[in-house]
């Protein structure tokens, strides 16, 4: 001990081993994960924030994502017409939910103003959209479908109908909504969710052309309608219940023995509609059905 | 190295060191020890609250999903039971509508009420787009199917809804005509994203979240993020798999890791529907208890440590400074300060330590004076012996001749003597006389010697005189001189005249223990050995050398036990001699602090070393 410095390094020595030892184990290990961007949020009229997206198809998605809520999403989908006015696909299709929301919550509900109005919603887009197909097809055959089923003028959304079928034969449509945050999120087509019975094509005129088959009077104007779906759109849905129809109301079924057998070889039906069809095709053959659809 | 050397070396030196370096080590351990065991401890306790709270957790989740579901459980029965009661015709849509939407207006929750009828025909509230509903065939949903097959409440496992493809549960039953065949069947629809949000909005802790997995097919039911898992099958099967093992293990808790990350994992059955409820903690949230654990643990162990070594220090302090303290008093005592007292107050060990110390130096002072009492007494008697042993000896030498001279004296005084032989007679006294006055003088010289008178006397220049008087004397005897004496100057404080004695009776000693020649040596060295005293060690010590004169002789030698008394007066073994040649010798180089030596065995000669002190001359003195 007669060395001071020497003493102090042996002293220190004591002091700073602990220390280490008890710090080395100190580190402290945090994991922190990135928050996912988020859209820009503008405050539309009604105290609306809506999120604007990148391009005018993710916009006109997040306005179909407010299934609940009728009013957010009449503001959604004004606020998509003023940010893309140029883009006249999705601003059509956007008139169109707009007029679809005329009709209100319930559109069985809806009464003959509300259809009327809707209608003239309707037929102000498909002519001011006349130059865009899809946006025409899918007005008309509202209006068709206003006429036929809410309103019960079946006659004027038979030939609603029938222009639609005869103007614009080709353009189909999906029967799976768009699900926008599936969209967004993961565009990947593989992870498409489907259901069973989405395998088939589906068109605005073949759907027309199955209206007219369902609600025509005249037997000549439902066969004429049935063979021209038959003709254009065979691997229609459509044509699978349109088929269903001719047999139910037909004398003789037996005569589109051959038509089923097709349909059902072109298509992979469902089993549901498949025995429908085999059911009312063995109806008058003395077969018992083995259940009444 | 030579560091750590130096430290070693303080650290072996330093008693209080050692002390405090093992008081400080053993604290150091035990509160290491003790603060670890803590720390231990604490995390235990903490991760025994987490399984607690993570297992309680997701028992009450699976509480409150069966609740949750046990709404639309409830509802499709009631439904079921309006139809087939008749309360409620679902050929009428319009009432069915209304009645759907009253029933959704009191249960937001429910995504869809639907019907559906064998003929395929479907009513949903919320209504279907047209496009769909027109080509919706009812009979192929899975909640259709499972009811018709269960003929029972029936849950659906996850599928995509076809109105809003979003990923649900249904619950459905079938509607049974009286025959018991099936009518129909009506379901409510529970949008998992709405389920998920449900569990979304179950705060746990902070960061963690409760899902349910389909035990079955490993699907996940719910999630909080359950979009983002439809791109991310890794984390659906870290997700069920996490479950399954702790499943297999029979553990409703455990720690599961994703990607790197840990997650304290609980579950709950429900076995209802096949499901598990999870609930997943990430660690992380729980480092900053746990850390905080440690911290003030680590806190605790430093200020143990830094108060456990100033206590250290203290202690070896306290230890140490009395044992210092008696150190001191040992130093004192030694160097002969018999007075000096220790002052130690300490009612303990320490306190009777220094008062038995003090009374050590009393009895040792009591001692010494008793011995320097003893000494004294000793010394007189010696003295007192010793003057006997004298005057026996004075006695003897001056009885003989006094006989001779009186016998003579009586035939010098009767005249009828022969003249012849009185005056032989008268020669005899004369003779007699003159060797009492030369015993006398001896005596005299060996009683009270001349006190040295010491200059700087070149010790080889007297020896050299000596020797060259002794040639002269030996001569005619057949002895050689054999002289090993080096031409440099030996000056030493001496008196000159006594040394020339000195060498002068050792060396005619020599020359008479070889009547028949021999061989006389003279030899002289300078060295650093001691010559065995403890005096000469000092002056060893204080840097001096020592000059060493040897005279050797081939002669007679001397006997054992005469060796021991050549020095004593009047101690000889020579015919003429009178026994205080030696005696003086020894007196004079006693006077000038040096010392003699003697080797001798009978018949093989003698050696005389005479150690002188001696001081080299400083460079440039060359002497």
């Amino acid at each position: 001990m007669n060395n001071p410095i020497k003493r102090s390094i042996l002293i220190s020595g004591f002091w700073l081993l602990p220390m280490l030892i008890l710090c080395a184990g100190c580190a402290e290990e945090r994991n922190r994960s990135e928050p996912p961007p988020h859209p820009a949020e503008r405050t539309r009229p009604g105290n609306w924030k809506i999120p604007e997206f990148g391009t005018a198809s993710e916009q006109l998605n997040y306005t179909k994502s407010l299934l609940a809520n009728p009013r957010g999403k009449i503001a959604a989908l004004r606020a998509l017409i003023e940010r893309f006015p140029d883009n006249r696909p999705i601003v059509g299709e956007a008139r169109l939910e707009l007029a679809y929301m005329r009709l209100g919550e319930d559109y069985r509900l809806a009464d003959a103003a509300a259809c009327r109005r809707a209608l003239a919603d309707y037929e102000s887009t498909a002519r001011a959209f006349s130059d865009v197909p899809s946006v025409v097809t899918k007005a008309y055959w509202y209006m068709g479908w206003i006429y036929a089923d809410l309103l019960d003028e079946k006659e004027k959304g038979i030939a609603i109908y029938s222009i639609l079928a005869e103007k614009y034969p080709g353009h189909s449509f999906s029967r799976i909504s768009p699900v926008p945050w599936l969209n967004l999120i993961f565009p990947n087509p593989r992870k498409k969710p489907y259901t069973p019975d989405d395998k088939h094509s589906h068109s605005w005129a073949g759907l027309a052309l199955f209206e007219i088959v369902r609600y025509t009077r005249d037997d000549r104007d439902r066969m004429a309608a049935f063979e021209k779906l038959w003709e254009d759109h065979r691997d229609n849905l459509a044509t699978g219940y349109a088929l269903r129809e001719i047999l139910k109301r037909s004398d003789a079924p037996e005569k589109m023995a051959h038509r089923v057998e097709d349909y059902v070889k072109l298509n992979r039906v469902n089993p549901e509609l498949n025995t429908d069809l085999q059911f009312y095709l063995a109806r008058d053959s003395g077969t018992p059905p083995d259940r009444a659809p | 190295m030579t560091v750590f050397a130096d430290i070693l070396g303080v650290y072996r030196h330093s008693f209080q060191l050692r002390l405090f370096a093992a008081i400080t080590g053993m604290t150091l351990v035990f509160i290491t020890a003790t603060g670890y065991f803590s720390y231990l401890q604490g995390k235990k306790s903490i991760e025994k609250q987490i399984e607690q709270y993570a297992v309680s957790t997701a028992d009450q989740i699976a509480a409150r999903v069966r609740a949750y579901l046990s709404r639309p459980a409830d509802n499709v029965s009631l439904l079921k039971a309006s139809i087939e009661n008749g309360f409620i015709d679902p050929a009428d849509t319009g009432s069915l509508i209304r009645y759907f939407h009253l029933l959704q207006k009191d249960h937001p929750e429910f995504l869809n009420i639907n019907y559906g009828d064998r003929s395929g025909r479907f009513t949903m509230v919320p209504p279907q787009r047209p496009e769909v509903h027109k080509l919706f065939d009812p009979r192929i949903r899975p909640w259709y199917v499972g009811a018709v097959r269960e003929m029972g409440l029936f849950w659906t496992g996850v599928y995509v809804f076809a109105s809003s493809q979003n990923p649900g549960i249904t619950a459905s039953m079938p509607i049974l005509n009286k025959d018991r065949t099936v009518m129909g069947v009506c379901s409510i629809d529970i949008n998992l994203s709405t389920f998920s949000s449900f569990l979304k909005s179950l705060k746990i802790g902070e960061k963690g979240y409760a899902y349910i997995i389909d035990n079955e097919r490993g699907r996940v039911i719910a999630h909080p993020d359950l979009l983002e898992l439809h791109g991310d099958p890794d984390r659906i099967r870290f997700l069920s798999n996490g479950l399954a093992i702790l499943k297999n293990s029979e553990r409703r808790f455990g720690m599961t890791v994703y990607q790197g990350r840990e997650f304290f994992t609980a579950y709950a059955d429900y076995p209802e529907n096949r499901w598990s409820v999870g609930v997943s903690l990430p660690v992380s949230e729980f480092l900053e208890n746990i850390n905080a654990i440690k911290k003030a643990t680590l806190s605790m162990v430093l200020a143990a440590i830094a108060i456990s070594c100033a206590v250290s220090y203290l202690m070896a302090l306290t230890v140490v400074r009395p044992l210092r303290t008696l150190e001191k008093g040992i130093q004192r005592v030694s160097a002969g300060d018999l007075d000096y007292k220790v002052n130690l107050q300490d009612p303990d060990i320490v306190g009777s330590l220094a008062e038995a110390f003090n009374q050590m130096a009393v009895s040792l002072k009591r001692s010494r004076r008793e011995i320097e009492k003893t000494y004294v007494e000793l010394a007189e008697k010696e003295k007192m012996a010793a003057l006997g042993q004298l005057t026996a000896g004075i006695a003897h030498e001056i009885k003989n001749p006094l006989g001779i001279i009186l016998g003579s004296a009586e035939v010098v005084a009767n005249t009828e003597r022969p003249q012849e032989m009185r005056e032989k007679a008268a020669r005899f006294i004369v003779d007699e006389v003159m060797r009492l006055n030369k015993t006398l003088k001896a005596f005299l010289a060996f009683a009270r010697p001349a006190p040295p008178s010491l200059v700087q006397t070149d010790l080889m220049a007297v020896l050299e005189d000596t020797l060259a008087y002794l040639e002269q004397a030996a001569s005619g005897r057949d002895i050689d001189i054999v002289k090993k004496i080096p031409g440099k100057k030996r000056v030493c404080m001496a008196d000159p005249d006594q040394m020339r004695q000195v060498f002068l009776n050792i060396l005619l000693n020599a020359v008479q223990a070889m009547p028949d020649g021999g061989t006389l040596s003279v030899e002289t060295v300078v060295t650093n050995g001691a010559a065995g005293s403890e005096a000469t060690a000092a002056a060893d010590a204080d840097g001096n050398e020592r000059l060493v004169i040897v005279i050797s002789d081939t002669g007679l030698g001397i006997e054992p036990d005469r060796l021991e008394r050549i020095f004593e007066p009047f101690v000889t073994f020579k015919d003429d001699g009178t026994g205080l040649g030696l005696s003086i010798v020894s007196q004079i180089l006693k006077l000038h602090h040096a010392e003699m030596t003697v080797e001798s065995k009978a018949g093989a000669g003698c050696t005389f070393s005479i150690h002188f002190p001696y001081k080299r001359p400083e460079e440039g003195h060359a002497l």
